[in-house]
This record gives C-alpha cells, structure tokens and sequence, in this order.
C-alpha cells in the first residue's frame, strides 16, 4: 500500500491513474458549453477562465445554463504550445475578473450604512430578490436631533443584514452609503451627508459586524448564488413566531349571504328553496349537534372504564409478576405471561434497554472530568493543523457554532418574508482551521436546535413570541395553514427539481411515447411479414389471441371485485387493503399481488440513510467550502425483522 | 493610492480584514500568480455571471501561507483596511462626486451620439430607398419613414436629428418652436440630463479619495511588526509554522499549492498552473517527525487519494530549534522576516497510494 522508503515529489512516484489527455488546440476549439468537460474529475479543480468569453457572449441569446470546466492537461511537458495555452489562459482569467459592476442607475436600489443597528437601511427597492431579502423593522428614528429632547419617531423600514447587502454590492445591485466625518451640523430635514462604499471598504465596515463571520458570508453567497433563498435561523423563527396571517375563516363568504341562525355555522338563505327547507335543516343541524354530544359522552365513559380496567390490571400483574424491576410495564417474554405468538412481541420485550435518539446522552462534564488524559491525547493526536484543539469548547457546546445558523430554502419555494414556510435546510457554519469534526454532544446540541419533521414544533416554530397566546381553535387552524403552506412548498419544490420536475417528467412522456411508436412500427410491420410468410398458421394465431383477451377480461373483473370477498377466510383470495401495518395482509402472498395495488411494507434502508433530522454542516477553510449533511439514524425505529418483514417499528 | 504604489514599488498590497487575506486588483492577482506563483483563491461573485460559483472574481482570498511566503521574500505589504479606509472628509466627498458625475456626463455624451449615429443612419438609408422609386410609391413612404422617425424620435427626446431628415417642412416648423421656448444648447442640456447612465460599484478602494492605505499605522511590510500590531500573527505555533515549512518547500520545487479541502489534505500541489493542470498530489502536514500516524488515516488517505486520482503526501517537518527560549514567545519572530535568513525547517514527504493487490 504504502510505498516504501520516502521519495521526494520530483521524483516519479506511482503516477495517478491516467487523466484524459487532449491536445491543447481540440480544448480550445471545444469551448461550447456542452463540450468534453471533465465531470469525472471531481467539480474541485479549477475551472477554465477560456470559455468565460463564449459563455458571456451567448448569456444574452441563450436561456440559462450552467458552465462546465474545461479540459486540462496532466503535466508541464515543456511543449511551447503548452505555455501559450496557458498564457491565453490567465489572460482570459484576468480580463474576466477585471469586468466592472455596472448598472443602469435608475434599478439602482440606493442604501446606507447604520452603524448603530450594524444593519444596512434600504431607501427605496427595485428588482424581485428583495421579495426574499432583508428584514422589515420598526425602529425608533430620530427624526429632529435639534428639538430637546430630540424628535423620535416609529419608522418601518426595510434592513438589509451584512451578508444581504455585501452579496447585492457584490451583484452591483445597490450602492451603499456610509457617512462622511462633516464637521458641521447637517440640516435636520435631510439625510446625513454619505459616500457611497466600494466593496473593499464594504468588507473592511461589515465583515465580523452582527455575527457575520467571513465563513459565514462564504456560505450565504454560494447558495444566492446557486439561487437558494437563504436566511438567518433565527430571523425565521422570530418571524415565524408572529401570529402570522390567520387567514378569514373560509365559511364567511356564505355567512355574508342571508340570514344568520347560528352564528357559528349560518343556513344559506338566498333561494326560495333554502327558505322553503329552513326548518328541516335547521332540525337536522340540531339533530347533529345532539348526536355528537351523546357520541362524546359515550366516548368519554368507555376510556374511562378502559382506564380503570388497565390499571387495575397493571396492579395485578405488578403484584404477581416475578420480574417486574427490569422496567416492562406489561408481560412479555420474561413476564409471568410470556406470549410466544409473533415475533413482534418477543422482539419488544426483548429490548428492555431503552435506545434511540429521544434518550438524552449522560451529561459531558462528567465525561471530561473523568478521562482527562483521553483529550490530551486526542488533542496530539490525528489532526496535525489544529493546535489549540483545547481551545474549542470540548464538553458542553457553549458556542453557538454547532447550531443552525442559516435556513435555506431550495428557489421554487413560495417564501414570504413575512411568514416564511418552515426550513428545507438548517446550515451550521464552521471554520475547518481552528474546529474538529463536532463530538456526539455537539451533535447532539445541533441536533437539538431541529424540530422533529411532521411534528406540531415544526409547523409551529419553537415558541410563540411573547405576548402572543392563542386560543386552542386558533392554535389548530394555525397548524392547519402551517401544514398547508409545508405541503404547498413541497409541492412547488418537487415539481420544479429532481425525479418528478415538470420538465423530466414531460420529457419522461415523450420518451415513452417515441418508443410505444416504435414499437408498433415493428410490430406493424412484423406482422405483415408474418402474414404472407405463415398464412397456414393464422387460425392458431387467432385462436391465441382470443384467448389471452378473454383471459385479460377474467383478470380485470378478478382483481376489481376481490374486495368484495375480502372478508372470505384468508388463503382464499388476497385482501385488497392490507396496510403497510399488515392487519389483514399474509406476507406470503406479497409476490404474487403483482397486478394489485403495491402491499409492501416500506423499505427500511433509504429513510434509515435520510435519518429522522439532518443538518447541514458547511466547513470553509478560506474561501473553499465543503457541505456534509447529517442525519440522525433511527436505528431503534425501524425494524427489520418481525411479523410483517422490515418495517416502521414502534 | 498611487502614492502608495510608488512608494512600495513592485509590492503587492495584501488588504487584511481580520485575518483574512485580500488582493483587490487585477494587476496584483496577475503579478503573484505569474511572478511567484501564488494563486490565490477567487471567491467574489463575477460581475457578468453573477448567478454561478463556477467562475468567481475579485476579492482574491489568499491562505496564511501564501501571505507568509509573499512577505518573507519581501514582496508584499500588509494593508489595515479597517483602519485604511476614514470618514470622508467634505472635500473628499467633493472630489468623489465630481469625478461621479463626470463619468455619468461621459457616458451619456456617448448614448446621445450612438444615438445620433443610429438616426441618421436609419434616415439616409430610408431616404435613398424612397428617391428611387415612383413618385406615388415615394410620397406614401416619405410619410410612413416620416411618421416612424417622428415616433422614433418622440422615444427618444430626440430633435437635431431633425436638420437631416428629409422632408424637413413641418418638422422645421417644429424645431423652431421648440427652439423659440428655449436655446439650443441648454434643450441638449436637458436631454443629457433624463438620459440613463450605469452606476458603477468600485471593486477596489484605490480610486476613493478617502483611502489612506499609505501610513505607519496600516501598512506593514514585515511579518514581525504586522505581528506586534496584532494585524497579522499568522504563524502563531508549530503547527501552523509546519504548514508554512511544507508550504515554502513545496513552492521553492516549483509546485503550485492550492487549498487541499476538497480532497482531505492540508494542501493539492499541482505541477504548474492549476488553469492548466490537475493537481498530482494531495499533502498532509505532519508537524514533527514523531507525530504518530494512526493506520487507519493512512489507508483512509491512501483510498481517498486514489479515488481523486491523485497520490496522497505525507509531509513530515522537523521545524529548526529556537535557538534562545524567547524565539518561542514572538519576541524572536523577526528571524522568520525574511525567507533568505532561515528556513522554516526540514520537510521529508512520503508518497502513498494504493497497491491494489488482489483487486
């Protein structure tokens, strides 16, 4: 494996595996986008600053498109050919780069500085990436410094964070405005006196300014860049802790219409007919209001008998059963009743120590204490560029490093700054000079920081903002919207990207189309050969063809009616509805239910590789980023043995 | 600025934001990568492509390293840029606008001629169609070529145009009134003035007046008073001192080094430009030759340089000795100022990639 003896790098060590090599005019000639770029060679190297041209030249004809690197030879070979290419190449590079920031000043969105609130304020906003930037605010405004005291007024106005305005000077999309040192008063109507920034001087003023960290403005511009819709953490959740825009309720357009009997739910009373019909309906509404009471109080008093009889029956078995201290409520394998009839029942009884990610982890400190020589040694240890691995909080995650920091939406999403629909994405940000990979406290305090999906939290935010409390009416239409509006998201953002896009999928249909022709093409013409080859054998063909439709038939009606036998005993005919919980269903027939509807249970291994939450962890190390996503594996979850095969356990 | 250029002649200015590494002009990111081979990483966003991460531009971020060697063969400046840049005092605030505006008055001088230009060519090539034809033909599209200049030129607040077009009757009549209201002269004022110009956002601070990168305060052109400022401590300890060792060696053999994240090293060493070429190698830096290496990192880097195509480095430095105890604590770090006083130390490298038996 290892080669033995050192050997320099001037010497030839073992070569890499053979790059591709081309002669240097075909990689010049071959600057269309869609020509030989080296997509096997990892997206690291450097791209191609020669096709830059041909790519700015076509952006204004050409719909949108994504550059490709271009190709590279293997070594220096000391070829003149070679440095000409590669003079061709930087200058390429250096006239790309030295391409000013211009636009046309009447989209120019005029900002400046604040020092004060380190926000930049908006004046005036033109273009749609606004629609998803910045941050409303009221904020108390002087308005006159000379009145004593000085005239404050309540001002709503638009901010844009560090990052959001660095990202939009880097765009040229808005000048900047910082104050200039004015010796004299200004006038009191008007703004104060400001020069507008160049970007260095917007690095140099808002760099490390409201936790705008270099790494984390890296981070925040490459997805803008790539389209994303990126937001502070906890900018969303502040705004999604507003109550929010509970929508009128949606019966109020019938309730504007006639008269109100019941001010909760109103009879329409428009036509002839409602009025004609009044009374009976009005009764049957009563009729129901009645029905449900009763339906209620039976519900109430058979739990409570349920109740009664359970605890009673705990008691029991408490008191009879030998090895109750093991921490089983019920019996089991090991109870007094030990039930051997499925394998579910022995496996839960079996795992009488509880897993999973829900079971908090021992408290660090105690770790740290007891195995002080373990950090050291770690700290000498595997990574050789981080010295002061002391340094960073080794116990209990102080820092607010290893927590979300930016939520990120994929660009299909209906975002509203106003109420933004929950996050696809939770980025945490970390400088890979001065942090390890984070330790499982760590993980677990990102962890932390990540609703469970499909849980009320997630529609709902972590906490209200104060002040704000919600009835338990409003708090379930509330869930209802917020369910909505994830649902909408999620629908957008699958029809935009991936499997299902539109685009694929139209794609998919004209594929599929194309070949159904050509299929019958060939068969059409199949069967003429056939024809006047075999004309002898035509009453066998016939007879063959009636026959597998008149099987075709027994089948549909077969697997259309099978429901209604359902209730025959099993091994008679196949339930149509057997669940993925597999009540009804017999595993056994599973392979053979290939025309009915899909009666699998579902495939542990991908939710299992997802995992129940995931972070998104960003690693920059001077300008190079690498995202690694985690995912909290549910081992303990999902089984993958048992009565009904693998499967969503309990 | 430019004071600043003579006086630092042939120096790049590097410009330091807390500790990260700045180059904010195209003549300076061309003379390190041609001259020393430092390449820097682009990571503003492209001016012209601005929705891609492909191909990125100005700021130029170079790593601790790169700075290192670039000071310590004395041909970079250290700038404060927090410090560099000051309030604008009114006088310069005046001089920026005034060059704003001459640029604005510039580029809208050039709009109104190409517009000029465009018009007259678009009259006279109307004009000679209609001269050739019948004289019925010609009246018709005299008026229609008549109608669409004066739509054309209501578009565009238009009206010298109007001595060259060729049925010139009413349109005389026109420009006369026009001309009675107010002087030719101030009426091309006053178009110049609603015509739309490019703001430009300034890349670089070296145009604005309020830019004092030139004093004793921001500039610094050694590593140890950089230092002492508290501008620039990189290399603080042994291990970053071991990467520089690697780093400067590397360099010196003419390698080109860029930052090895993606491939899980410390640094990818390319033989030459990286525009150019792939990167052979991918270096991890092992800071003292007693530093043990756990197997399983080895194979790990072993299989991932091999999956890179590329021969994984172990680099391992034997940093010189201090040679008096106070060399330890900073106090001695001019010695490191300059690359010709002494080296970082030694660097052995050990090539690994995979035997592939049995596969």
């Amino acid at each position: 494996m290892a080669q033995p003896g050192p050997s320099t790098p001037s010497t030839k060590s073992p070569a890499p595996t053979k790059h591709k090599r081309d002669n240097a005019d075909k990689s010049v000639k071959d600057s269309n986008k869609n020509g030989a770029g080296s997509d096997s060679e990892a997206e690291d190297e450097m791209p191609d600053y020669l096709r830059i041209a041909s790519l700015t030249s076509k952006s204004s004809s050409t719909s949108t498109f994504i550059p490709k690197r271009g190709e590279k030879d293997f070594e220096p070979t000391g070829f003149g050919g070679q440095s000409k290419l590669l003079q061709r190449s930087r200058e390429a590079m250096f006239s790309a780069i030295s391409g000013e920031r211009r636009i046309s000043e009447r989209n120019l969105t005029r900002t400046t500085w604040d020092p004060s609130v380190n926000r930049v304020v908006a004046h005036q906003t033109f273009g749609k990436i606004f629609d998803s930037m910045g941050v409303s605010v009221k904020r108390d405004v002087v308005v006159d410094p000379h009145s004593d005291p000085p005239a404050i007024a309540k001002v709503t106005r638009l901010e844009l964070l560090p990052e959001e305005a660095l990202f939009l000077l880097e765009r040229g999309a808005i000048s900047c405005g910082i104050t200039v040192d004015d010796p004299k008063p200004h006038p009191s109507d008007q703004m104060p006196e400001c020069t507008p920034m160049s970007l260095q001087q917007a690095f140099s003023v808002m760099l490390d300014k409201d936790g705008c960290s270099r790494e984390r403005y890296q981070v925040y511009a490459y997805l803008k860049r790539l389209g994303y819709v990126v937001q502070r953490a906890d900018i969303v959740e502040a705004a999604r802790a507003q109550p929010g825009p509970i929508k009128k309720e949606r019966t109020t357009s019938v309730e504007t219409q006639g008269l109100i009997s019941d001010p909760k739910r109103p009879l329409r009373l428009v036509t002839i007919f409602d009025l004609l019909l009044y009374i009976p309906r009005r009764l049957s509404q009563i009729a129901q209001d009645a029905l449900s009471w009763l339906w209620s109080l039976v519900k109430n008093m058979v739990a409570n008998v349920r109740r009664t009889c359970k605890s009673v029956a705990n008691k029991l078995s408490k008191t009879t059963g030998p090895t109750s201290g093991v921490g089983i409520s019920r019996p089991g394998l090991l109870g007094s009743q030990a039930r051997w009839d499925n394998y579910n029942n022995i496996f839960e009884s079996l795992q009488i120590i509880p897993s999973g990610h829900d079971f908090n982890l021992p408290q660090p400190t105690t770790r740290v204490g007891s195995h002080p020589s373990r950090t050291n040694s770690e700290s000498s240890g595997s990574t050789t560029f981080v010295e002061k691995s002391t340094e960073p909080a080794k116990g209990i995650p102080s820092d607010s490093e290893y927590e979300p920091f930016y939520y990120a939406y994929r660009p299909a999403t209906p975002y509203k700054k106003s109420h933004p629909p929950p996050p696809e994405f939770r980025i945490c940000i970390v400088n890979a000079r001065d942090r390890h990979l984070p330790n499982v406290w760590e993980f677990e305090h990102m962890f932390q920081a990540v609703p469970i999906p499909g849980s009320e939290e997630e529609l709902f935010g972590s906490s209200l903002a104060e002040g704000v409390e919600l009835s338990a009416e409003e708090k379930a239409e509330r869930l209802q919207q917020e369910r909505e509006l994830k649902k909408l998201t999620e629908e957008r953002n699958k029809s935009a990207y991936g499997m299902f896009s539109q685009n694929k999928l139209k794609a998919d249909a004209e594929k599929r189309k194309k070949r159904e022709e050509e299929i019958n093409l060939r068969r059409q013409r199949m069967e003429g050969e056939a024809k006047a080859a075999e004309a002898g054998q035509s009453w066998w063909m016939r007879l063959r063809s009636r026959l597998t439709e008149r099987l075709s038939i027994i089948l549909f009606f077969y697997l259309r009616f099978s429901s209604l036998f359902a209730h025959c005993p099993p091994g008679v005919l196949f339930s149509r509805g057997s669940t993925p919980s597999g009540r009804g269903g017999n595993r056994f027939h599973h392979n053979h239910t290939r025309g009915g509807p899909d009666t699998r249970p579902p495939n542990p291994f991908p939710p299992l590789k997802a995992g129940r939450r995931t972070v998104v962890l960003a690693v920059v190390d001077n300008g190079i980023t690498s995202m690694i996503r985690f995912g909290e594996t549910e081992f303990a979850k999902w089984k993958l043995a048992g009565r009904d095969g693998p499967g969503r356990g309990v | 600025m430019d004071g600043f250029r003579s006086k630092h002649a042939g120096k790049v200015p590097i410009h330091i934001i807390n500790k990260h590494a700045y180059i904010w002009e195209t003549q300076d990111v061309a003379f390190v990568r041609t001259e020393h081979h430092i390449c820097g990483l682009m990571t503003g966003t492209l001016p012209m492509l601005n929705q891609q991460n492909i191909f990125l531009g100005l700021p130029l971020q170079l790593f601790p390293e790169e700075v290192v060697l670039l000071m310590r063969k004395g041909v970079a400046v250290l700038i404060d840029d927090v410090n560099a840049h000051k309030p604008a005092t009114m006088s310069e605030k005046e001089a920026y606008e005034k060059a704003y505006k001459e640029d604005a008055d510039q580029q809208r001088r050039t709009t109104l001629s190409l517009r000029k230009k465009t018009m007259a060519a678009y009259v006279s090539r109307n004009q000679s169609s209609s001269s050739s034809s019948a004289a019925n033909d010609k009246r018709a599209k005299r008026e229609e070529a008549k109608r669409e200049a004066e739509l054309e030129r209501r578009r565009q607040h238009e009206s010298e145009v109007d001595h060259q077009l060729p049925d010139p009757e009413d349109l005389k009549a026109m420009n006369e009134r026009r001309k009675e209201e107010k002087g030719e002269e101030e009426e091309e004022e006053e178009q110049l003035s609603k015509l739309p110009y490019l703001h430009l956002t300034h890349g670089s601070s070296s145009s604005l007046p309020w830019y004092h990168p030139d004093s004793s305060s921001t500039a610094y052109t050694t590593l140890s008073s950089a230092a002492e400022a508290g501008l620039w401590t990189y290399p603080s300890n042994q291990s970053e001192r071991a990467s520089c060792a690697v780093f400067e060696d590397l360099h010196r053999r003419g390698y080109y080094m860029g930052i090895g994240l993606r491939f899980g090293g410390h640094f990818s060493v390319y033989p030459g430009d990286p525009l150019r070429y792939h990167a052979h190698y991918s270096a991890t830096v092992y800071t003292t030759p007693g530093q043990p290496v756990n197997a399983l990192e080895l194979v790990a880097s072993g299989r991932l340089g091999t999956a890179v195509k590329k021969s994984h480095l172990i680099c391992s430095v034997r940093l010189r000795e201090p040679t008096r105890p106070e060399e330890e604590d900073g106090s001695g770090r001019s010695r490191y100022d300059h690359s010709d006083d002494a080296a970082w130390g030694e660097v052995e490298y050990f090539s690994l990639s995979w035997a592939g038996f049995g596969t």
